[in-house]
């Protein structure tokens, strides 16, 4: 498993490296004067040109990048160019949790939604329990997220005020109850949203191991319950391809939190980033970047030492 | 049917009639009136090419067909009850004690991430019938049930992944599961069929020793003639789902009456040669549900076998064949053209 | 079945398993799982493309603001006005071409990019495969809104652009597909056969390898449309996308969003649309993959 988990590492920094550079290149292209926002109405000259020291702006590309690399290794993420010019860390560590909660009960949510519904139609052996089943999925797939989110905002929250409105309620200030119950109306989104792929995949992986598998009509014979056959033996092996989508959809997530959280005004990851490259925050936008990339990296990599753990001849095959 | 004398042995399998169908289609039927027996102590040799129909039949006795999919009918008899008649639950549960599978396949058979012991257990924990052992109990039964189909070192493989045994070692293990409830028939769909040959022979000894020390009457299932001719004690021939030969184990590479058999056998590597095969057109059958289903090659074919199914008719004692013209016998009289009911009209 | 009559006629000789194979397959894409979906789309493909000109609607943003909000029914406005008092239909019809375009424009870019770099990145396994799949692992672990966020800041909103944003994230989901595909392939005896007598790589590539995995890569490139829309939708209600006055479904979601309680059918009867088109895309790569399975068996 170390072994595993160490041959994974040089591939992570790569990824995570080239995204950096990526988004270092972006915000470099990027037009606009960025002193000049800075200063605002005290721009003079002089003021100019100790900030571009200040900044390397006169550096050449490639000496920039590598600065800015070195600092971010070192943990120096530097502070926000936009008034109030807070430690970028400070953002990072505020924006970090609403979308955390998000990504977390978002998960929690399609993966229940996902694997429930999928037994459901698969074990009821009933076509019109299935159907309905398809036919959810097929709905919450086909509607953007955004607008699904409206609308049930609408219906929930203004109509009817069964759930909390928009906005996001930091724990210290309402209370982790009220923190919650702000976050788990979009975290429900977000979870409508990805879930039926994640149904879909593992429906049919249930259904082929059913019907295909020999261990499957062994297991039938041996005249254990179905309940006892399913959660016993079908579920476990029915769950890599299950993983596989998990692991491809957080890149995916991340750009559906952006949307929920500008629909929800809530301040995330997602409304950081989107600020800080639309306003040239340059640190700010570098950080939150690499940061997700980071956040993409490590959930795949807790994939596949899921996918370990729960297969053993993966397990043996990297030890 | 065929079987004269006093004592009688106990049949543990007695299939009659099972025809099997597409759900909703028409036409020539998967199994069309198979019957099949399996006496207790006795191995039943069923044999054919592949599509023949050998797996269904398990299948459809076993009552692990998806009944969404296939529409069966006809009796079937296991250890004397007639579980056709039962409910899905209460079949599956009956047949759990009585009968057991081993398949052709023993990697697929198993369970990949589920270690070996408890696999082998698991019945004799939960199944409803079982004797629903402690933890323990159960352990210890795997224990010895590994120890009886020979698995070395049982202690340490109970704890083993199916992907870090042998194939041999596998097959055995799935012989374990197939004995842990005790049953009294066995079924073997092509168990060596995956296997070298050295291993195929150690589970074919093994499959005889627990044939002979517990009584148990096996179906097995095989496209191999030779090793269904040395283990066997009653062949019977599936072709295109119908029986087409049944026969003692003595009769195959003697006295095989069905033009069929004989091409079979002519086919295995040493019995061909001294008899000069005229080479067939393949016809094609308009109605097949009511030809014989090896008259599109069959070298003896005359206008009936086109026409009329031959009904499985006993050519001398114990030896069946469904052949208008069996050969080295007399021609069957035609008049029995009406006898065979699978070839019924407009189902 | 022709269900003749035990006669003499019973024998006939040899089969004809050419045309009848050749009918079936002609059948196998008549059944409904194919045909709503694509008949779906196809009308609205054409209600788009060509209803504003059929039905002499008026231009979508040259509305008068004396005209607002009437409701669906009204003479001149079928389905009514925006706050704008823009004609609603033509609205809907026009941004609806600028939703298909840029979705479309976006897939191509992903099925042709994507593909040629996956096909070449499961190829050549060894150095070239790994520098491809890392470039596309970075592609991937790159919030995909950033680069839209970029595109606009930098080159100001636009269909183009929007096309390019969106296309450039295609790549990496197509870009997986082809390579998976293209190294379940490679493997099979006749690739390997072909590699050692020399034949050129590109040649392999496309003569061998490409109606290999064509199938998976078009029956992707339907779920990669669905996506497309999503993404151009959700852009354009940020404000990243197609910008206003220009109309697309997604806009006209986004710059209603404040009049959801005021006028609901000014986001409901965009997300209809843009609900039909996507669910149609999904049924249709379901029913084809369907095809597939039974034509395998």
């Amino acid at each position: 498993m170390l072994r595993m988990i160490l041959g994974r590492l040089p591939q992570m920094v790569i990824v995570v490296l080239g995204t950096g550079f990526l988004a270092f290149s972006i915000m470099f292209v990027l037009p606009g004067d960025v002193v000049r926002s800075i200063l605002g109405d005290n721009y003079t000259p002089q003021a100019a040109a100790q900030i571009s020291a200040q900044l390397h702006l006169n550096q050449p590309f490639l000496i920039r990048y590598f600065s800015w690399l070195g600092d971010f290794v070192t943990g120096q993420l530097g502070t926000s160019l936009i008034p109030p010019h807070q430690q970028v860390s400070d953002l990072l560590g505020q924006a970090l949790l609403p979308t955390g909660e998000m990504l977390l009960f978002g998960q929690i949510i399609a993966i229940v939604l996902g694997v429930g519904l999928a037994v459901l139609s698969v074990a009821s052996r009933n076509r019109v329990v299935d159907r309905i089943v398809q036919a959810i999925a097929l709905v919450c797939s086909s509607i953007p997220g955004f607008v699904l989110g409206l609308l049930l905002l609408e219906l929930l929250a203004v109509q009817f005020q069964l759930v909390s409105p928009r906005g996001w309620v930091a724990p210290a200030d309402g209370g982790w109850g009220e923190n919650i119950s702000h976050i788990l109306f979009p975290s429900l989104i977000l979870g409508l949203f990805t879930f039926p792929v994640m149904m879909r995949v593992f429906r049919a992986e249930l259904v082929s191991q059913l019907d295909d598998e020999d261990y499957v009509t062994l297991a039938r014979l041996k005249g254990i319950s179905t309940g006892r056959l399913i959660f016993r033996h079908v579920l476990r092996n029915s769950s890599f391809g299950l993983l596989t989508v998990v692991g491809i959809n957080v890149a995916r997530l991340v750009g559906g939190v952006v949307v929920i959280e500008a629909i929800f005004g809530i301040p995330g990851m997602g409304t950081l980033i989107k600020n800080s490259v639309q306003q040239h925050d340059t640190p700010a936008a570098l950080a939150s970047i690499t940061f997700v990339a980071i956040f993409v990296v490590v959930a795949n990599l807790l994939v596949d030492i899921a996918y370990a753990i729960l297969d053993p001849r993966v397990r043996d095959a990297a030890s | 049917m065929s079987e004269s004398g006093a004592a009688m042995p106990e049949r543990l399998v007695d299939v009659e009639n099972l025809t099997v169908r597409v759900s909703g289609r028409e036409g020539m039927p998967i199994l069309d009136s198979v019957s099949i027996t399996v006496e207790a102590g006795k191995m039943t040799a069923l044999v054919g090419e592949s599509g023949a129909g050998k797996s269904m039949t398990t299948k459809a006795i076993l009552g692990i067909l998806d009944d969404r999919l296939f529409d069966v009918s006809g009796r079937i008899e296991v250890c004397g009850e007639d579980v056709s008649a039962m409910k899905t639950k209460q079949r599956r549960q009956y047949i759990s004690r009585v009968a057991a599978l081993v398949f052709q396949n023993p990697t697929r058979a198993l369970n990949p991430t589920m270690r070996i012991g408890p696999q082998i257990a698991e019945a004799t924990r939960f199944a409803p019938d079982g004797p629903h052992l402690s933890d323990k109990a159960a352990h210890d039964r795997a224990i010895e049930l590994m120890k009886q189909v020979g698995i070395a070192a049982p202690e340490e493989r109970y704890f083993a992944f199916p992907h870090q045994m042998s194939g041999g070692m596998k097959q055995r293990a799935v012989i374990a599961i197939a004995l842990s409830l005790n049953p009294k028939v066995l079924f073997c769909d092509e168990p060596t069929s995956s296997l070298d040959v050295t291993t195929q022979a150690l589970i074919m000894d093994l499959l005889d020793e627990l044939r002979a020390r517990l009584g148990l009457g096996i179906l097995f299932i095989t496209h191999d003639l030779v090793l269904a001719a040395s283990r066997a004690d009653t062949v019977q021939v599936l072709h295109s789902g119908r029986v087409v030969e049944k026969m003692p184990v003595d009769d195959l590479f003697q006295r095989a009456a069905m033009p069929y058999t004989r091409d079979l056998i002519a086919r295995v590597p040493g019995f061909g040669g001294d008899e000069p095969r005229p080479t067939m057109i393949p016809l094609e059958v308009a109605s097949p549900a009511h030809a014989c289903s090896y008259v599109g090659e069959c070298a003896f074919r005359q206008g009936i076998c086109g026409t009329q199914v031959p009904p499985l008719a006993e050519i001398e004692p114990g030896h069946l064949a469904r052949c208008w013209f069996p050969v080295g016998h007399p021609p069957l009289d035609q008049s029995l053209a009406t006898a065979h009911e699978g070839a019924s009209i407009g189902r | 079945m022709t269900t003749a009559t035990p006669t003499n006629t019973s024998m006939i000789p040899t089969s004809k398993r050419g045309p009848r194979l050749r009918l079936y397959r002609a059948r196998a894409y008549r059944k409904p799982s194919v045909i709503v979906p694509a008949a779906i789309l196809l009308f609205i493909l054409l209600a788009c493309f060509a209803g504003p000109t059929l039905f002499h609607l008026p231009k979508p943003s040259v509305g008068n603001l004396s005209d607002y909000l009437l409701p669906i029914g009204s003479p001149h406005h079928l389905l009514g006005t925006n706050t704008l008092g823009n004609d609603m239909l033509s609205q809907l019809l026009v941004g609806g071409q600028i939703t298909i375009i840029v979705s479309v424009g976006a897939m191509a870019l992903g099925l042709v990019f994507g593909t040629l770099i996956g096909m070449i990145a499961g190829y050549y396994e060894r150095i070239v495969g790994a520098v491809l799949m890392r470039i596309l692992d970075i592609i991937f672990a790159f919030p995909d809104i950033i680069l839209a966020v970029a595109i606009a800041a930098y080159l100001g909103p636009s269909v183009i652009n929007t096309i390019w944003a969106i296309g450039f994230f295609n790549i990496a989901g197509f870009g997986r597909i082809a390579r998976a595909q293209t190294l379940r392939v490679v493997r099979m005896d006749f690739i390997v056969a072909g590699r050692s007598s020399g034949i050129s790589g590109f040649s392999i590539l496309w003569t061998h390898i490409w109606p290999n995995i064509a199938g998976r890569v078009f029956a992707y490139a339907l779920i990669a449309l669905s996506y497309a829309m999503m993404a151009e939708a959700s852009l354009s209600f940020l404000g990243l996308g197609v910008p206003i006055p220009t109309p697309s479904w997604g806009n006209i979601i986004g710059s209603n969003q404040s009049y959801m309680s005021l006028a609901p059918l000014l986001i409901v009867m965009p997300a209809i649309l843009l609900f039909a088109t996507i669910a149609s895309a999904n049924l249709l790569a379901d029913g084809l993959q369907e095809k597939r399975a039974s034509t395998i068996e």
